[in-house]
């Protein structure tokens, strides 16, 4: 019995493997030019003393965190039989052959105590080739701050893993609304936490956050005209607006306190960077007809943006110390929002296909362009502050908007929705 | 509605409230009125009705009986409205449609543009809002801007026809207002547009 099981359990486990490669096309993954194998990972029930539904909710989430990744082939309860799960943490306690012979590389193995409003997870991770303890961690929080603690549980275990601190503990900032009543909102990126920013009872989008997550800037039609605002989130002051007439947008933060945007009115467009401590504001680029979308190189030297100065929008590269441009996108009509990424070394951006358009990946001198999506209209590409993952919206699968999530070569694509409006322009905050 | 009407409600009261005497429409004029204030498409949008923070300014006097001022000076130029026939008014702001991506106005508008630039040279108490508009098959911020370009195309037009700038104002909405909600190309071609919103007298 016990040998047919294993068998069954083997074959579902091909199984599972050979459906998850249908499914993405690819189970290797490309991380920095290396290749990867999607690791099989197991989390087994929490031991719990205390009769309580937080450590099977913990390990559920854990599940769903680590399948978010896209790193990660998480084994379902139904393939470890009682043996397994009953089996204790401690090192010695485990059988690693038995884990090994399901094809699990990883074990994550955790007791969790609750006591005086508080939740303590210890976790341990375990290499199941030669029982290696990888990680060993307790995590303490407020009870109902239980979903945070596995996040940072799951995040902890990518790094382990994958060498980067994994993405579950930030937020996300987007926009989301009916037709003429958008506001800004953030979120965890688990949906729980829900906050809107704005509430203008108008049209505010094109949101972006300081590195320092002190300012929030958009740009609302509160006032009747799209003007830009930069508020001080913590007192809900406003330390900068751009009232002149045109459109003011693009807003995106580089080299700390700097911020830039696009201003467009009458023959020109402008992109002016504002220091948001010192209080000046400068010229970064200036041109006859379009200019927008500015996103910098995390080292604040170079400037990707869109112009139409060769006729329809494509994307540039501005040295900005030299002020040489270069132009990067030379196939198709319409390519748009680019997105630096934050080692430099990649731009995400879209471009326009027949019907559709879609988002692309090149490397931040042009080379190498590559189309993420397929079908659909997808907008607004931003990468994780890791630079694996990439947001942005997408009405694939609908008529409406929601914020999807993808590793940056396009794989493990998730729909990720929040509310039951058009959700936009998103973007990560740590 | 309320914004206009208000200015009309203005508009009358000083026709018939502040100066009887000197300020009067024949029947028709005062039906082809009504016929304007029922005209909803010139009207702001209620974003802008219910904000409505930039208040009434309308303190010029209005058409006389001869036209004339006590000296003698020519007034019909101070009229709020010229009051055009039943629908004409509202065909001569329709809004000027582009092509996919493009904010350069298509030849065939031409002849209405200069019919709306010698309409506001004609009316020089009138200020125009022109706003630019976008289909979905566009990126949200790129859209925002072309437009941009879009109003401020039809806005240099007029400029070139001679009426004066800051008498008009332009806004831009990229694809947050379309027009008809649909996912073809004729819902797409009504929503790539620029519309007039005739704002207020300076």
């Amino acid at each position: 019995m016990a040998f047919t099981s294993k068998v069954l359990i083997y074959l579902l486990c091909a199984v599972f493997t050979f459906a998850a490669s249908g499914a993405e096309g690819k189970v290797y993954l490309d991380v920095f030019g290396k290749s990867f194998k999607r690791i099989t990972i197991a989390a087994p029930p929490f031991k719990s003393e205390k009769l309580s539904n937080i450590p099977s909710s913990m390990g559920e989430l854990l599940a769903k965190d680590l399948d978010l990744s896209g790193f990660f082939i998480v084994t379902p309860p139904s393939l470890m039989d009682r043996e397994l799960t009953e089996e204790g943490i401690e090192k010695q306690e485990i059988k690693f052959s038995n884990w090994r012979s399901l094809g699990i590389e990883i074990l994550c193995k955790g007791r969790v105590i609750e006591g005086n409003g508080d939740v303590t997870l210890e976790a341990y991770l375990y290499d199941t080739i030669d029982g290696s303890l990888i990680l060993a961690k307790r995590y303490k929080t407020r009870r109902e701050e239980w979903r945070r603690l596995i996040h940072r549980l799951s995040d902890d275990i990518m790094l382990a893993i994958t060498g980067e601190k994994g993405i579950m503990s930030s937020r996300i900032l987007f926009v989301s609304g009916a037709t003429n009543r958008k506001d800004i909102y953030m979120v965890d990126i688990d949906g729980f936490n829900q906050r809107k920013l704005t509430d203008f009872r108008s049209i505010t989008l094109s949101p972006s956050v300081s590195p320092n997550n002190k300012y929030l800037a958009y740009t609302s039609y509160r006032e009747g005209k799209p003007n830009l605002y930069i508020v001080d989130m913590e007192r809900g002051k406003e330390v900068y607006v751009d009232r002149e007439e045109g459109m003011k947008t693009g807003t995106s933060w580089y080299g700390g306190n700097l911020f830039a945007y696009s201003h467009t009115s009458g023959k020109s467009s402008t992109i002016y960077s504002y220091d948001v401590e010192k209080k000046t504001k400068s010229v970064i680029h200036r041109s006859d007809g379009i200019a927008t979308s500015p996103s910098f190189s995390p080292d604040g030297t170079k400037m990707v943006f869109v112009s139409d100065m060769h006729g329809s929008p494509q994307i540039f590269l501005k040295d900005l110390p030299s002020g040489t441009i270069k132009r990067l996108t030379f196939s198709g009509t319409y390519n748009t929002s680019p997105a630096f990424s934050p080692k430099g070394d990649l731009i995400a951006f879209v471009s326009k296909f027949e019907g559709a358009l879609e988002i692309c990946i090149m490397n931040s001198d042009g080379s190498n362009q590559r189309v993420l999506t397929n079908g659909g209209i997808n907008d607004s590409p931003q990468f994780s502050p890791c630079g694996r993952y990439i947001l942005y919206s997408s009405n694939r699968g609908g008529n409406r908007y929601n914020i999807h999530l993808m590793l940056f070569n396009g794989e493990n694509r998730k729909m990720l929705k929040y509310t039951d409006a058009d959700e936009t322009q998103p973007k990560f905050v740590q | 509605m309320g914004y206009i009407t208000i200015c009309f409600v203005m508009l009358a009261f000083m026709i018939f409230g502040c100066s009887p005497k000197e300020v009067r429409l024949t029947p028709t004029e005062q039906q082809q009125l009504k016929e304007i204030q029922k005209d909803e498409s010139l009207l702001l949008g209620k974003e802008t009705e219910k904000r409505g923070r930039e208040g009434i300014i309308i303190e010029e006097e209005l058409v006389r009986d001869s036209g004339k001022d006590r000296e003698g000076r020519d007034l019909t130029k101070d009229r709020l409205f010229e009051v055009l026939p039943e629908g004409e008014l509202k065909a001569l702001f329709q809004d000027i449609r582009f092509e996919f991506d493009s904010y350069s106005i298509k030849e065939e508008y031409f002849k209405r543009l200069d019919e709306i630039g010698a309409w506001l040279d004609r009316n020089r108490g009138v200020h125009i809002v022109i706003e630019g508009h976008c289909d979905e098959r566009g990126t949200v911020e790129y859209n925002l801007v072309l437009g941009q370009k879009r109003a401020d195309s039809v806005k240099n037009y007029l400029s070139k026809v001679g009426v004066e700038q800051g008498r008009i104002r332009t806004i831009s909405y990229g694809k947050e207002m379309p027009l008809d909600p649909g996912h073809n190309e004729e819902a797409w071609a009504k929503n790539r547009r620029a519309s007039f919103k005739i704002e207020k007298k300076g």
